[in-house]
C-alpha cells in the first residue's frame, strides 16, 4: 500500500522539487544499499552505484507512475545500475556478503524470534553459494520485504514469473543448507 | 543436534540477516553526497543547457582531464542514455556494425505488443511506411527504412532489462540539448560509437528524445534539418 504521503512527495519531484526527491531517498537509503551490495557482490561500491542511481532516477522521474509507488521503481534502477557497474568493471559474479560485526557473544536477539548470530552466518555462507538471480529475488522478498507485485516491478517481470522464481531460490538455499550443516556434522 | 529449516524459521532468519547485512558505511553521508548533483528538475531544458555548456568547457579544456570526463557523463544524457567521453583511439568506430545488423524481424502488430503501445503514424513523417520492424536485443523495437539508412529505436526511457545504459562514447562534443522535442531531446551529430552490454556499433547523427516513460532514437545519413522534421511528426 502506497501512503498519501509517498504519493505526494513522487508529485512534488515530478515537479522539480529536489527537496522532496532527497526525503524519498531517505527514506529507501537502506533498501537501495542492501539491493547494491547485494547485486555488486559486496558492500564495496554501493555507494557510488546508489549515487549514480539517485542521479538517474532524479532524469527519469517523470516515468514513475505515483499510485505504484517509488519504492520498487527506484530498487529496480539501483539493481540495473550495480549490474552495468559489476560488468563495466569486470567484477566476478561471486558474492562475498558479510554480516556486520557483531558483539562477541552468540546471544539470542529476542526481538528477532531468538535468531543468533550463527544461524545469521549459516545462512548467508549458503547465499554466497547462490546465483546473482537467486540473491536478488531473495533479498527482495526477504530484506527488504516487497510483495510479489513489487519484486515483479523491481525485476521486470510477471508477478507469476516471480513466484516461481522465488520458491527456487528458496529450494536452492535450502538445498546449500542442508548441504551445509552435512559438512559440519 | 541442528535445527531444520522450516519454512517460518527460514524467513526469520533471512530477514534477521537483512538487518545485519554489512553495507556500505558511507549511507549515512549519501543524501548529502546526492544533493550536491541534482538540478532543478529533471526534464528541464535548463538543466540540458547547462550539461551543453559544461559538455562544451570540457571540449576547450581539449578532453585533458578524466575526472571532468567523468561529469560530463554524469550530467549529459537522456532517458536510459548517457554520453561519455573517452580518449582515442578507443573511440573508433571504423569496421564496427551498424544497429540494423543481427536483428529479429518482427510484424507491426508483435513490435506494438513489445512495445505495449501503439507504433508511431510514420504515414505523418516524409519517410512514410518502414521498410523493417525488427526487435533489439537490449529492448524495445527498431524500425529502419532505406531512405537514409533511416533507424528509429523505440523502447522504455527507464531500461527494465538488466545491464541496460546505453552510451554514446566520444561524442561529448557534439551532444546538444534540444527544445520543442518531447518532454527533453538532445542532438548527437558525427560519427560515434553506441554501446550496449550486447553491441557495440558505429553510429552517425541521431536524434534523442524522450516523450512520458518511452525514448526515442532516430538515426540517418538525411542531415539534422530533415531528420528534425521527421522526429517532430512522430513527437
Amino acid at each position: 500500500m502506497i501512503s498519501e504521503l509517498e504519493q505526494g512527495l513522487v508529485r512534488r519531484v515530478q515537479e522539480g522539487d529536489a527537496t522532496a526527491f532527497e526525503e524519498l531517498l531517505d527514506a529507501h537509503r537502506t533498501s537501495a544499499f542492501r539491493v547494491a551490495t547485494v547485486v555488486l557482490g559486496s558492500a564495496h561500491g554501493a555507494d557510488e552505484v546508489v549515487q549514480d542511481a539517485s542521479i538517474r532516477a532524479w532524469r527519469s522521474v517523470a516515468s514513475v507512475d505515483a499510485d505504484r509507488g517509488f519504492r520498487s521503481w527506484y530498487l529496480r534502477v539501483v539493481a540495473n545500475t550495480a549490474r552495468n557497474d559489476r560488468r563495466s568493471r569486470g567484477r566476478r559474479a561471486a558474492l562475498v556478503l558479510r554480516l556486520a560485526a557483531q558483539p562477541g557473544r552468540d546471544m539470542p536477539d529476542p526481538e528477532e524470534h531468538a535468531v543468533t548470530h550463527d544461524d545469521r552466518r549459516r545462512v548467508i555462507e549458503a547465499m554466497n553459494h547462490l546465483g546473482r538471480d537467486d540473491r536478488l529475488v531473495i533479498a527482495l522478498r526477504h530484506f527488504e520485504q516487497l510483495s510479489e507485485n513489487e519484486m515483479a516491478d523491481v525485476l521486470g517481470c510477471a508477478a507469476g514469473t516471480v513466484k516461481s522464481r522465488l520458491s527456487r531460490a528458496m529450494s536452492r538455499l535450502r538445498a546449500q543448507l542442508v548441504h551445509d550443516e552435512g559438512g559440519e556434522r | 543436534m541442528i535445527e531444520p529449516w522450516s519454512e517460518t524459521r527460514l524467513a526469520q532468519v533471512l530477514a534477521s540477516v537483512g538487518e545485519h547485512l554489512d553495507i556500505d558505511p558511507a549511507t549515512a553521508t549519501m543524501p548529502v553526497a546526492i544533493a550536491g548533483r541534482l538540478r532543478p528538475s529533471s526534464s528541464s531544458r535548463r538543466w540540458l543547457a547547462v550539461a551543453a555548456a559544461l559538455a562544451a568547457l570540457v571540449v576547450a579544456a581539449t578532453l585533458a582531464i578524466a575526472p571532468v570526463r567523468e561529469a560530463v557523463a554524469d550530467f549529459l544524457g537522456i532517458g536510459s542514455t548517457s554520453v561519455e567521453v573517452v580518449p582515442e583511439p578507443e573511440a573508433d568506430p571504423v569496421g564496427l556494425p551498424t544497429i540494423d545488423e543481427g536483428l529479429t524481424d518482427l510484424s507491426p502488430s508483435a513490435a506494438e505488443s513489445r512495445l505495449r503501445h501503439a507504433l508511431p503514424d510514420f504515414g505523418a513523417t516524409p519517410l512514410g511506411e518502414p521498410d523493417r520492424v525488427a526487435s533489439m536485443p537490449e529492448g524495445g523495437v527498431l524500425v529502419a527504412w532505406s531512405d537514409g539508412a533511416t533507424t528509429l529505436w523505440i523502447h522504455e526511457a527507464m531500461m527494465p532489462t538488466e545491464d541496460l545504459s546505453l552510451k554514446l562514447i566520444d561524442a561529448g562534443h557534439d551532444a546538444e540539448p534540444l527544445d520543442g522535442l518531447g518532454d527533453a531531446a538532445l542532438t548527437v551529430t558525427g560519427e560515434h560509437i553506441l554501446q550496449t552490454p550486447f553491441r557495440r556499433v558505429r553510429a552517425g547523427t541521431v536524434v534523442l528524445w524522450t516523450a512520458a516513460d518511452t525514448e526515442y532514437r532516430l538515426e540517418s545519413d538525411l542531415g539534422l534539418p530533415a531528420m528534425l522534421d521527421i522526429a517532430r511528426a512522430l513527437d
